[in-house]
């Protein structure tokens, strides 16, 4: 309310104030009017006057009193008075008057004047005041008398007060107007002041600005200053707060470009959809698997870039069924761009952190299990081939038993008969031998038996036995070895199987009247056994394949003669348990050379005394 | 004489047979793989044909597939030895009244018998 009172104050004394700056006006235009009205009667009536001073005497003075060049000066001016012409004594010759006032009189008897002059007279009687021109007459070169003429001095003129009025009432409307518009303008800037009192009273809260006396822009700037100092300090707050979101939004950053290059180098691809079957995140080893560009996965549904439909149809699958089961899900894939690729795509629901009910989205994890599928078949095909194997010399058994239930069977078939027996389970045992050995050196369970084994006797033992068993071969068997082979320690009998396998082969894939022959060298740093025959040798093609388990050539050659393809695998695997080397030089249809590497460098042989 | 044709990549197996049913009064050749059995076979076309299934460079499977592609002049039978019991050869097999399975391992005496029964049959 005291605003208001003190606005309505303020509001009288703008009113009062136009008033009197309208009367001011006023007085100063009518002043200024009559002042130029009185220097305008002031030269007329010189004009006028020295006029009728250079007329002919006779032309004024006649014999009556009544002039027609005076009359005609009535009625020129309101201020008109009158005009005459008097003689030296100052008695009226001609006389004109306006009837407004009669003429004073005068005696000219002692004011002789030669000079129009101008006076001033007061008519007492009314209260009036005349300017009175006057000017001597000459009457034949000699003053004859004066012409007077007289003007009443020019009154303050209020005919105009309507036009003042007219002037008046815009500049006294406009004074309200203005002072409303001022007031409405001001109001803002009065609301805007208290509302930044609050504000830097904020802390206080409930107390409500009070106004002082203070004129309100004062208030306003004072506020303002207050508020701007306010503001500063406050901006100065939040700069810290803002260095401080800053760094904990670096931080926020690092731990997640951390965990995002965690999942980029994870080795399976990892999609993440949200709740709507959006991608959110893809690692890099998505695309190549799903033939398209990251951009095309991020924030789009699969169905618009999945090219596989089984895929396509798993994950929409998998979406649409979120509510009813929360389990891992699975799917094998072929990537069309590479069929051979065997990709295992395991489905899991994201949980909201807070909630493990509610769901927000399922993670994909895209698996390249090639090699375990690979590795299964393998596994697969070598059951396979260990139990064609090992039928394959019970089927004989079987059938050769079998014969020899036949009593007319002559006594030399029945002699062949049970050799067979005896040679397949030779075999079978043999076999499984093989088998048990390579499985164990696959497996890393076997432990070498280190002996300290003098070479040049361990050779010539294992040669011999070999030569013994192929006597009716038709084969010829040569050993050379250096006198001096050194003392080395190595598990005997897993190298004499390595050997064995190796001779035995030599002797079985030769041809008649061949040979083979055991060579040794030894040098710096190795030791180089050499099992070279005159066999049908070895294509450059199974050479590839010849150390595999189970392989054996397609050649006629070869299949004809019994084996199991496990001898080489074996004698490979033993020679590397020494870590030695097994190499094959060989040109087919004139013989092989295996040479068995071990390296004195290596801990078995260094550290032997010779 | 009825000639039978054994072809099997083990060669004591085919020496028994051979010697068995030599004795139980067949005309008996043999065949290391599918390849050398069709050589035989062009050069004269066999009663009954024993094979094996596992064999290098044409298998049992193979070879029946090119006798009853090729060979349209063989009207014999053709034993096949399988260690296998699975589904699919028996299914193979069921579509072709020619051939017929025989589990390893076998019995010298078994086969006889379904020869026998085989050849008189046919004679029928």
């Amino acid at each position: 309310m005291k605003i208001n009172l003190r606005n309505e104050k303020f509001g009288l004394f703008m009113i009062l104030a136009a008033l009197f700056v309208i009367a001011l006006i006023a007085l100063l235009y009518l002043q200024h009017r009559q002042q130029h009205r009185l220097s305008s009667i002031q030269q007329e009536g010189h004009r006028v006057v020295r006029l009728l001073a250079n007329m002919p005497y006779q032309l004024l003075v006649t014999d009556k009193k009544q002039n027609r060049i005076l009359d005609l000066l009535n009625n020129t001016q309101s201020e008109f008075a009158y005009a005459a012409v008097v003689d030296l004594n100052g008695q009226p010759l001609a006389v004109s008057s306006s009837g407004k006032a009669n003429i004073p009189n005068i005696d000219f008897t002692d004011q002789k004047s030669l000079w129009i002059s101008e006076k001033t007279l007061e008519l007492p009687a009314k209260d009036k005041t005349i300017l009175e021109f006057r000017a001597p007459l000459l009457n034949q070169g000699e003053l004859a008398g004066y012409v007077r003429l007289g003007y009443f001095e020019p009154q303050l003129d209020l005919t105009d007060i309507s036009f003042i009025a007219q002037l008046a009432l815009p500049v006294f409307l406009l004074v309200p107007f203005t002072y409303l518009l001022i007031r409405r303008e001001l109001q803002p800037l009065k609301q805007a002041s208290m509302e930044l009192q609050s504000i830097m009273h904020k802390q206080q809260a409930g107390n409500l600005p009070s106004l002082n006396e203070k004129e309100s822009f004062q208030d306003f700037m004072t506020n303002f200053k207050h508020f701007v100092h306010e503001i500063d300090r406050r901006f100065q707050i939040l700069a810290e707060k803002g260095n401080k979101t800053q760094a904990a939004n670096m931080a926020l950053r690092y731990q997640q470009q951390r965990i995002e290059s965690t999942l980029q180098t994870m080795p399976d691809a990892i999609l993440v959809l949200d709740e709507s079957g959006i991608a959110t995140f893809a690692n890099s080893k998505l695309p190549p698997l799903v033939d398209t560009e990251l951009d095309k996965i991020l924030g789009h549904k699969p169905q618009q870039w999945c090219q596989l439909k089984e895929l396509c149809n798993f994950l929409a699958a998998y979406q649409a069924g979120f509510s009813r089961f929360n389990r891992s899900n699975e799917l094998e894939i072929h990537p069309s761009n590479h069929l051979n690729q065997t990709i295992q795509v395991q489905s899991y629901p994201l949980f909201t952190p807070r909630d493990s009910e509610t769901i927000c989205g399922s993670l994909i994890i895209f698996r390249d299990i090639t090699a375990k599928v690979l590795a299964d078949q393998a596994r697969d095909q070598f059951i396979s081939h260990v139990a064609h194997e090992l039928k394959s010399p019970l089927n004989v058994i079987h059938m050769y038993a079998e014969s020899l239930l036949d009593p007319d069977l002559a006594e030399q078939q029945r002699i062949t008969t049970v050799n067979v027996i005896n040679d397949e389970v030779d075999r079978l045992s043999h076999l499984i031998a093989n088998l048990l050995n390579i499985s164990k050196i696959e497996a890393g369970s076997i432990a070498l038996d280190l002996q300290r084994v003098k070479l040049n006797e361990f050779l010539e033992d294992t040669f011999a036995s070999v030569a013994r068993n192929g006597q009716y071969q038709n084969l010829q068997f040569n050993i050379d070895l250096p006198r001096n082979l050194p003392n080395i320690q190595l598990d005997k009998n897993l190298l004499r199987i390595a050997l064995n396998n190796i001779l035995t082969n030599a002797v079985k894939y030769n041809k008649p009247n061949g040979s083979v022959t055991l060579t040794a060298e030894e040098d710096e740093d190795s030791i180089r056994i050499k099992i070279s025959d005159t066999g049908i040798g070895v294509s450059p093609k199974d050479q590839q394949h010849i150390f595999e388990k189970f392989y054996r050539s397609d050649d006629d050659q070869v299949t004809e003669r019994s084996g199991h393809g496990l001898g080489l695998t074996l004698a490979k695997d033993i020679v590397e348990l020494h870590q030695g080397k097994l190499i094959l030089h060989s040109t087919l249809g004139s013989g092989s050379e295996f040479i068995i590497l071990l390296k004195k460098t290596s801990s078995f042989l260094k550290s032997m005394p010779v | 004489m009825k000639k039978i044709l054994i072809v099997d990549d083990e060669p004591h197996i085919s020496l028994i047979m051979k010697q068995h049913l030599t004795k139980a009064g067949y005309q008996v050749k043999t065949a290391l793989n599918g390849i050398q059995a069709l050589q035989q076979i062009e050069k004269e076309l066999p009663d009954v044909i024993v094979t094996d299934i596992q064999m290098p460079k044409m298998n049992g499977i193979q070879l029946c597939d090119e006798i009853l592609l090729e060979q349209a002049d063989y009207k014999g039978l053709i034993i096949i030895m399988t260690s296998r019991t699975d589904q699919d050869i028996r299914h193979w097999v069921s579509h072709f009244p020619k051939i017929k399975l025989m589990e390893k391992p076998l019995s010298l005496r078994r086969l006889t018998g379904e020869l026998e029964e085989y050849f008189q049959t046919r004679v029928e």
